[in-house]
Order: structure tokens, then sequence, then C-alpha cells
């Protein structure tokens, strides 16, 4: 009996190997009007993406995607690079970020992640949280809080990963 | 015969060595890690005595997640520990072990999820299991989980467990049960022709039933309680439009005084948006729409539902002193919001552009009507009282007007200012019973200058003027960040207008912290104003506090 | 294909709602009863509030529904202790609170798990002694029906110049009970009135000036723990113990409203076992 357990365990095991997987994990989120919308989607064509979690009661967070807009423009031309705003906003404001996003005029997507199922996912503590992957959507590196400045040491490694290859 | 084995399992690993390389290669582990600790210390200008605190000088609030993915095969588990849980959390979080424990398999087909898990059907008005650790709320199924993808467009979901409840396992009778299916069908994705249409539409529907044994001497109560939803997602242009309706046969509990009404809840909410501008519109109706997993629990525990306060949620500390929270025995509320940019260029807008946000919401009770003569409203075991669906009470909970504007002046300078107007019925939302409305102007300014590309000074200053409860407030904050590593801060809270004049007390705050990567440290000293929550018909004295806090947080 | 899919899932979701419901009628109340005998054992109901404590009248309206229910079986305590039972500004400057109580309401972990709480015969789950007043009669019900194993008789001498008290406990064991047991003998006041903070409509306005507090628990005979009564293993069928108590009556206490409540108690699980009260005039 052990025997087969074992020989069934290493089966699996090795059959699972073959498997591959995108480091991002797959989780069911939503867009901005409420259509549901898988994170294996998030994809750039083998370039760097940026992925910063944020929520409406966020001031930081705000500050850092607004940061991110007014260069967002020059980033994307010179490297490009694709920010994904995921908000963890629950259903008690889900409503307001749409009119937020377009009021601000953030021109990254935007998605809602409105049962922290991504964060989770993700292993984010606390917000503002940004993740930096590189072409292959693997995370390079990652950055929690935001002050005034911080989107320039996060340009310098998108520049670093595109010039890598 | 052990012998054998440990033979087999060598030959076994060797023989698929290559593939072994790829597990390790595969499968990889992630994680997260935070805990506050805070130290305490009497101080007799807030009330704090050596017998306040009773020897309970530290508090300890930890844990740790950990997530394992191999291919299509996950496992995570989140250990916790509360020892002593910090000032202001619920006693009875205090403990220690694994709270969260998970298995899962998913492939393009099925996903199945075994152990504990969050869920939110909808926008939740029926089931959401989530956690929140800043509030020690933690309500996660312990059960199963079932997801399908049968046709392109189409997602069905089935639960059923029980819930956490603190510490307290799960024994036959000891709380009741959950289980529940969800539907939702995304048009656009399931019927090509539909594409065409130009239209965005996704519906959906669930039910939830609970169980829990009636041995109550008192009441006849119903051991099965279901609840059922309906909602729909509609896009067109730039206009949305969302709505969920969900309804629940008679649940007499402690939360709504034993009364054998149904319930139904509305929530629905209209949007605009284009480049520039965004408005939203949004109404909500609750009559009698607890749900919790145990009829006799009225704490912030157990729910089986969520339902959304839909004011703004305030991001300032005195802009945030009064927060509502729903009622759930019954209230009316309308939301609505404008977000616009006055663009570059123009008069107002200037040079970069300036933000204007509004953003209105009123929440009253529902009209309620006894049921005949003889019955008072909400009398325990009748049907307590008739509600029209379309009346509104004169009894205003809650309301919020506030405009913000923000700007950037030039490269260096930045700023928003922001003027609400409050009106707070704390004897309902805090169970302060008796006490007169409060009604508050508040006022906030936050500016930041950039010293250099990394160093940024931030001032906030906040006023809340207001007659009733503990009077006036005011604060003051600064900051010194320099990116991306270091912060620090003093603040204080200063209650001038308290009408006790020994209680006009400083709240002063000092801290630093230092992130680097996903690791932040973070050291807080100073006071903490001391409150009481009534939620669900308990009240809880949540103590000041005066000390030290040391946050540390990472994930990997 | 995908119109049977849609089909199967309504009917199923259509079964689930028919399945999965319970539709109360009318009466929605159930009669209870039953008389209480020699051998019954009596059930304590401990009732943790404070003045200030906005959901306490509901609770304590919620025991005395069950002290009626079980006429005779059910003795109900009001035990004032915690931060809303904090005197404060009046009219709430009354000081219900007892030594013995706050002893209790820290030990069982009564006022910091929120008012209002309570306790069954101080029965405890997985290490939790609170019971939240949606429960008591759940507990109750359950412990209800249970055959004494030990006898309580109060006798009072009262006197009403000196107002001098005198308790005698005395009690015969029914069934052999192996572990150690003590008594505990108590001072309660019933019907003082007094502000109450109140947040149920049925029962008064949001400040109840006239409000009146029953069994009051008002001060212990014997300290907050008790006296032995029995070491373990002495307590056999037909064993039969006695103990006396005397204490001079605080001026403000009502005589009138006062009784003599004494139980007995498992002294290492806490368990009550046997509870009885009497009038003192």
């Amino acid at each position: 009996m052990k025997k087969l357990l074992i020989i069934l365990l290493m089966g699996v095991l090795s059959i699972s190997a073959f498997s591959q997987e995108a480091s991002l994990p797959k989780v069911a989120i939503k867009t901005l009007d409420g259509q549901s919308f898988s994170t294996s989607d998030i994809k750039n064509d083998g370039k760097p993406i940026i992925i910063s979690f944020w929520a409406l009661w966020c001031k930081p967070c705000q500050k850092e995607l607004d940061a991110f807009n007014e260069l967002y423009a020059e980033w994307q031309e010179e490297t490009g690079v694709k920010i994904y705003a995921i908000s963890i906003d629950d259903s008690r404001s889900t409503a307001r970020v749409a009119p937020l996003v377009k009021g601000k005029g953030w021109e990254f997507e935007v998605l809602l992640d409105p049962n922290g199922d991504f964060k989770r996912a993700m292993n984010v503590n606390m917000i503002p949280h940004t993740f930096l992957l590189d072409g292959n959507g693997k995370v390079v590196s990652q950055h929690t809080a935001y002050f005034d400045g911080a989107e320039l040491e996060l340009y310098e490694k998108v520049k670093k990963l595109v010039s890598k290859k | 015969m052990i012998k054998k084995i440990t033979i087999l399992a060598i030959a076994l690993l060797s023989s698929s060595l290559l593939s072994a390389q790829d597990i390790f290669d595969n499968a990889r582990i992630t994680g997260s890690f935070q805990t506050d600790v805070q130290f305490y210390r009497p101080d007799k200008a807030i009330g704090i005595y050596d017998t306040t605190i009773l020897g309970r000088k530290v508090g300890i609030n930890g844990y740790t997640n950990l997530t394992y993915s191999l291919g299509k095969f996950k496992a995570g588990l989140r250990y916790e520990a509360f020892m002593t849980p910090l000032s202001g959390f619920d006693p009875r979080q205090e403990g220690n072990g694994f709270p969260y424990i998970w298995a899962s398999y998913s492939s393009d087909l099925i996903e199945i999820t075994a152990g504990n898990f969050y869920e939110q059907f909808g926008n939740g008005l029926i089931f959401r299991t989530y956690e929140e650790w800043t509030l020690g709320y933690d309500n996660s199924m312990n059960g199963m989980r079932v997801v399908l993808y049968p046709a392109k467009g189409l997602t069905l979901k089935g639960v059923y467990g029980s819930q956490r409840f603190f510490w307290q396992k799960y024994e036959r009778n000891s709380r009741g049960l959950v289980r529940g299916a969800d539907a939702e069908l995304n048009l656009n994705e399931a019927f090509t022709s539909f594409e065409g249409s130009g239209l965005r539409l996704s519906i959906g529907g669930s039910a939830v039933s609970k169980y829990q044994r009636d041995a109550d001497p008192i009441y006849n109560l119903p051991e099965n309680v279901g609840a059922f939803s309906g909602r729909f997602n509609l896009g067109a242009g730039n206009f949305s439009l969302m709505t969920e309706y969900a309804y629940k046969i008679n649940d007499p509990s402690a939360a709504n005084n034993f009364i054998y009404q149904n319930g139904q809840a509305v929530l629905s909410s209209l949007s605009y948006s284009q480049k520039g501008l965004g408005v939203v519109l949004q109404l909500k109706r609750v009559d009698n729409f607890s749900f919790k997993s145990d009829r006799t629990v009225t704490a912030n525990a157990l729910d089986i539902n969520f339902l959304p306060p839909i004011n703004r949620t305030h991001a300032y500390s005195l802009t945030a002193k009064y927060p509502y929270a729903t009622q759930p025995n019954g209230e009316m509320g309308l939301q609505f919001q404008v977000n616009y940019k006055i663009p570059k260029g123009t008069l107002l807008g200037g040079k970069y552009g300036t933000g204007i946000t509004l953003n209105f919401s009123q929440v009253n009770d529902i009209v309620r009507n006894q049921v005949n003569d003889t019955t008072a409203i909400m009398e325990s075991g009748t049907l307590g009282y008739t509600s029209d669906f379309f009346k509104v009470s004169d009894h205003i909970f809650f309301r919020d007007f506030n405009i913000e504007i923000d700007k950037r002046f030039n490269s260096k300078l930045k700023g928003m200012v922001q003027y609400m107007n409050l009106l707070y019925d704390i004897a309902t939302i805090e169970g302060h019973a008796g006490e007169e409305a409060v009604k508050a102007h508040l006022g906030v300014a936050d500016f930041t200058y950039k010293l250099s590309s990394r160093n940024a000074l931030r001032l906030e200053a906040q006023a809340l003027i207001t007659e009733q409860d503990e009077g006036d407030w005011a604060a003051l904050m600064a900051e010194y960040t320099i990116a991306p590593k270091w912060f620090v801060a003093v603040a204080d809270q200063y209650n001038y207008g308290n009408p006790d004049e020994d209680k006009r007390n400083h709240y002063y705050t000092v801290s630093a912290g230092y992130t680097r990567e996903s690791t932040r440290l973070a050291l807080t000293f100073g006071r903490q104003n001391e409150g009481v929550v009534c939620v669900g018909g308990v009240c809880r004295q949540v103590p000041a506090s005066s000390g030290f806090t040391i946050t540390l947080s990472t994930n990997f | 294909m995908k119109k049977s899919v849609l089909g199967l899932l309504f009917l199923i979701l259509l079964g689930f709602a028919f399945q999965a419901c319970d539709k109360i009628e009318p009466p929605y109340k159930e009669v209870g009863g039953g008389q209480a005998t020699d051998d019954t054992r009596k059930v304590l109901l401990e009732d943790y509030t404070g003045h200030t404590c906005v959901n306490c009248p509901a609770a304590a309206k919620v025991g005395h529904q069950l002290v009626e229910l079980f006429s005779g079986k059910v003795i109900m305590i009001g035990i004032h202790a915690g931060y809303f039972a904090d005197p404060k500004p009046a009219p709430f400057n009354n000081d219900y609170r007892t030594e013995a109580g706050n002893a209790w309401d820290v030990f069982f972990g009564m006022s910091a798990a929120g008012n209002p709480i309570g306790m069954v015969n101080r029965k405890s789950s997985q290490g939790v002694y609170a019971i939240t007043n949606g429960n008591w009669g759940t507990e109750i019900n359950a412990v209800i029906e249970a055959k004494a194993s030990i006898t309580l008789d109060i006798a009072t001498e009262y006197n009403s110049s000196s107002r001098s008290l005198k308790a005698t406990l005395t009690s015969k064991v029914l069934q052999d009970i192996t572990t150690a047991l003590k008594l505990q003998v108590l001072i309660v006041e019933d019907s003082i009135v007094s502000a109450q903070r109140n947040n149920d409509a049925s029962i008064g306005s949001p400040t109840i000036l006239d409000y009146v507090h029953r069994h009051v628990l008002r001060g212990s005979m014997n300290g907050s723990w008790g006296d032995d009564l029995a070491a373990a293993g002495q307590a056999l069928a037909g064993a039969t113990f006695e103990k006396s108590y005397t204490q001079t009556l605080n001026s403000s206490l009502n005589e009138k409203h006062v009784t003599v409540v004494a139980f007995v108690y498992d002294a290492t699980t806490y368990e009550v076992i046997q509870v009885e009260e009497k009038h003192i005039q």
C-alpha cells in the first residue's frame, strides 16, 4: 500500500513538473466596469511591467500613481514599460474607483481586486506596494511605501532591465 | 519493509532525477511576515495608571504567511500569534496557531480548494469572507470550494464549511454551517454575436444557506435560513450601471432582536466617465439584513455577508474620526461624487491642471410600521414591523458633504485642501444612547515641498469644529522623507475644545521608518485616544494607550 | 449545450432554495415550564452588566424571560463590573461594583469580551466562559433537565434593628462527587431604582432615570471565591455538610429586597452544581 502511495506521489510530482507556470499567480479579478479579468493576461510582449497595489483611502498610493502618470508617456516611449494599478478597494468603494481614475486622467490600466485575492496571492501586507516584473513576468524587485521621488529609483531599475537585453 | 520503501524511493528518485530537478526549478515558496509590538506605559494625563495596564505591558500581534506553488497545485498557511493582542483588539484574539491552511488545484476547467478560503459572491451582499489584519477581522471559511469554468464566459462556484470565530474550533452544533452557490455569465465572452452590440453585460445570481440547530427554549427558530441574490453589470460607451438585489427569509437573531421579518438589500450604482471627468451616483437600501452563521453572536464576527457602507472613506485622522458603519437592521442611503480635472493651460487649471473632487452622501433610517396594534415595533418573537420599500425616515444617521481641490503649483510644490461638513448620529452608530448627533465642520490642508529630487517635506493641518461629543480638535503633522528609504514625522492632535477641561489633552506622536525593497521597519512613540465602540449590540471600550510601537514587515 | 448547462444550474438553485429554507409560521414563541422538585438541579445565570451599557437592558429582559419560563429553576444575578459599571457624572454616579464581582469579571474574561455577557452555571467551552445573551436560553435548556447530585438549603435569621444577618447552609450529597467542592454565599438586592442607559425602544428611552435593576450582587458573605465545602473524594452519597455565616447588612441596602444566593461549585472547573436563593424576611 505504502509503495503504491509513493509511486503515485512520484508520478504526480513528475507529471506536474512538466506543466509550466508563469511567475504571476493566476487569479480572477475585475476590470473597472465590473467584467472579469484574469491576472494571467497581465502581459507586455517581453517588456517590463510595473504592478502597483493601491486604494482610495490610501493617500501615498495616489501620490505614487500621480507621479507615475506624469512620467508615463515619457517612460513608455523610452522603455515600453507598462503599468497596472490594482485597486484593493472592496465593494464599499469600488463604484468610486473608475470616476477617480478618469477624473485624475490616469493613462495606465487600472483593475479591481475587491476581495483581496490578488493581494493575498502576491503576499502584499500594506499598500502602496509596487512590483517590477521583467519581460518574462518574473518579479525582479518590489517596494512598499511611497515617498516623493521614489519613482526615479524605480525607473532606474526599469532602464537597467531594458538595457540588459 | 521500511528498507524496501527507502530503496524504492531512492530508485524512483534517481530514475526521475531529471524531473526532480524540474520540480525544484518550478516549485516556488513565497510569503510575508508582519509583527506589531507595543510597549505600554502609565500616562496619568490621559487616564492610564499602573492599575489600568494590570501588568499587561507588552502587546504583540504577528503573522507569517507562506504559499507553495508547483504547476497547477498550490498550498499555503498562515501562522498567527496575538500574545497578548494589542490594546484595542478583541481580547478573544489572544492565542496562537494556524488559522489558515489550504491546498488547491486549478486547471482551465476546474479549481478546487480544500481548507480555509476567502470568497465573495457579487458585491458580497449575501456572501463574503475576508480578512482585515489592521482591524483583527477574519471570517474565513473552513471547508471546500469548487469553481467551474464549463463554457467561455461562464463561472460557477460552490462553497460549504464553517467560519472562523477567533480561536474557537468548530465542534458539532457549536455554531452554524454555511453553504452557497454562485453563477456568473459574461455575455460578451459567451456569445460572439453579442460583441457587435456595443454593450458590455454580465449577469449573476447566488444562493446561500446556513444551518444552525434550534435548542432555544423561548423561540421556535428556523434551523435553515436561505438568502438569494441577483445582479447585473451593464456598460454602454462611457456609462456603466451595476445593480444587485438580495433577499433573505426569516432569520431571527440577537442582531435583529429575534424578529421574524424577511430581509432585503439593494445596491445600485450608475457612473459616467470620460478623460478628466468621472461621475457616480449610488443608491442603497438595507432592511433587516444581518446574516451571521451564529444567530446569537452580536459582535463583529461570523458575518456571512458584507453590507458595504457607501460613503467616502476618509484618509486623514480627523476626517476619519467619525466613520459610518452600515446599520444592518435598516437604512437607506445615496452617494454622489464628481471627479473633475480642470485642464492644463486654462485660467483655473494653470500649468499643471487642477483636480476637484466633490462628494455627498446621506444615510437615513427606513420607515417601520407596527404589524398590529398590540405589537411594539421590533418586539422580539413577532414579525417586528412592516416597511414601505420607497419610504425614507426623517431620522438621519449620517451625512457627509466634502469638496477637495488638489493642485501642483510648480515642480517643487503641490498641495490639497479639503472642506467637509458632517452630521453623525453618534447614538445610533456608536451606541452612545442619549447623546446628541455630532455636527461638525472640518478642514484639511496638505502640502508637499520637494527640496531635491529625493527629499521632500510634507505639512498637514486639520481642524474639526463641533459643539458635540469631545468638542473641537486641531491636528498638525510634519513629515520629512528621503526617497525611497527613510521617513521621520511628528504629529499632534489637540482636543482644545473638550467640554471637560481636564480632558483637553495633546495626543502627540513621533515616528520614524526605514524601508528597503519590501521590508519596512517603523517606530512610533506617542498617545492614542480612547473610544467606546458598540457594534451589533455589543459595546467594547477601546482604551487610551500610551507608549512605544514597533512594526516590522516584509515579504518574499 | 450552453442552454442545458444554464437550465441545470437554474434547477439546482431552485432546489437549493426550497430545501435549505425553514419558513417559520406563527406562533414564534414556544411554551416552556415544568416545576422544581427536591432533586432539581437549579441553574445559575450570571448577567455581567453596567449602568452605562446601552445593550444591557435588553439582555436583562431576556434573562427575566428565562427565569419566568423555567419558573423556580433558574436563579439570576446581575453583576455590575467593568468599564460600563464605573461611576460617572450624575445620574450615573452609583457604584454597584463589588469586590467579588470585579474578581470574577477579570478571571472569567467577561466585560473584556464586551457587555452584556454572562455565564450559565460557569460552564466553559474550549476555555471560554463568556456566553452572549442570545445563547443563554440554549445553554440553560441544555442543562435544565439534569438531576441534582447535591442539595442546598438556606436558612436565614435576620434582626431588623441590628441589621444582623445569619445564613445557615445545609447540603446533602445525593450521588458521589469525586472532585473538591466549594461553597459561595452572596448577598443580592432586588429592584434597585436608578439610572440606566438603554437602546431598546420597547424597554424605554435612551436614558431611563427610574430603571429597575433586578437581583444586583451587593457583596459576598465568604470572600470572592467562597469556602471549601468538601475535599476531593469526601462528598459521598449521604454525606451532609453545614456552614453558617453572619454579617451586618450595609445600611444602603433595602432589607425588604435582600436575598441570600448560595451555590456549590466544583473547585477545579468552577462549574456550579447546585444553587439556591432565599429572601431574608
